[in-house]
């Protein structure tokens, strides 16, 4: 009983941890990996980015502010997006042929 | 409840978006740009501009590039230099080619749905009802934690892994704080 009363603060860390290593591995990937952005493109490539990104979070706090299970739903909802998502990033030998470029 | 109360903020900012914006047509075009566009005489001109807004009086805008000269030269043997192409179309900095378009796409969208989670998830934690600084504070564990664990695992494990073993985890969080939020789990 008593753990289940810390469970929130610890999920929520674990949670929050989960976020910011993937986000921190994406981050490293675009402006790292010569293979998904060459050097010349990387600029441009990660200012798209950042202003796609910057633009949809917008609605992040409307969400929050909305009923108690509700943004808790939609953390997990992401989840199960970028997890279907990362399916279709390249592999590596994908990523090799366009070195050839 | 998040203020709302940010006209002074945005006044600033307008402010300082007009002036970018009545900049913009006071600059010339990028060299760079009208150069990978074979527009080479405007690319001098703009090299031109720049200098003497340096005050640079040593610049000869009489010239050629060596792209300019190599086109010449093609010209002169009997090739059609227009049909001497670029892959990415002569722009160097623009994302142009289909392969980086799917990956501009993708990155959007995972950086969106990461930026997105992790401010849901910070909204979140204030919810917890502890002092705001334990919150920053705690943050700025999750930080140096996740870099030290990226750095750990992203050579060894490649993106795709790290994502699919990261989100896994952050599903399993979110079900049980739902769990818990409605009471099918209760303490």
């Amino acid at each position: 009983m008593q753990l289940l009363q810390w469970s929130i603060p610890i999920i929520l860390f674990m949670l929050c941890l989960a976020i910011q290593v993937g986000f921190t591995g994406v981050f490293q990937s675009a402006f790292e990996d010569d293979r998904v952005f060459p050097f010349n493109k990387r600029a441009t490539a990660i200012n798209i980015i950042i202003l796609v990104s910057k633009t949809l979070t917008i609605a992040a706090p409307f969400i929050n502010e909305l009923e108690e299970p509700i943004p808790v739903i939609v953390i997990g909802s992401v989840a199960i997006f970028i997890l279907i998502l990362i399916i279709f990033y390249p592999s590596k030998a994908q990523l090799d042929s366009m070195t050839k470029v | 409840m998040i203020s709302k109360s940010v006209r002074y903020l945005e006044v600033a900012h307008l402010f300082f978006v007009i002036y970018l914006f009545i900049q913009a047509f006071m600059f010339p075009e990028s060299p760079r740009f009208n150069y990978s566009k074979n527009r080479f005489k405007e690319a001098r001109e703009g090299l031109k501009a720049i200098a003497k807004m340096n005050s640079n009086n040593n610049f000869s805008a009489d010239f050629k590039f060596d792209t300019e000269k190599e086109l010449e030269d093609l010209e002169n043997e009997g090739f059609d230099a227009k049909t001497v192409r670029r892959l990415d179309g002569g722009n160097e900095y623009g994302i142009t080619m289909k392969q980086y378009v799917l990956n501009v796409i993708l990155m959007s969208l995972l950086f969106s749905g990461f930026s997105f989670c992790f401010w849901l998830a910070d909204f979140q934690a204030e919810y917890l009802g502890t002092d705001m600084y334990i919150i920053f504070y705690a943050n700025g564990c999750i930080c140096f934690v996740s870099g030290a664990i990226n750095l750990l695992l992203y050579p060894k494990l490649g993106l795709k892994w790290l994502v699919v073993i990261v989100q896994s985890i952050a599903i399993t969080s979110a079900l049980f704080i739902v769990l818990i939020q409605e009471r099918v789990i209760s303490y």
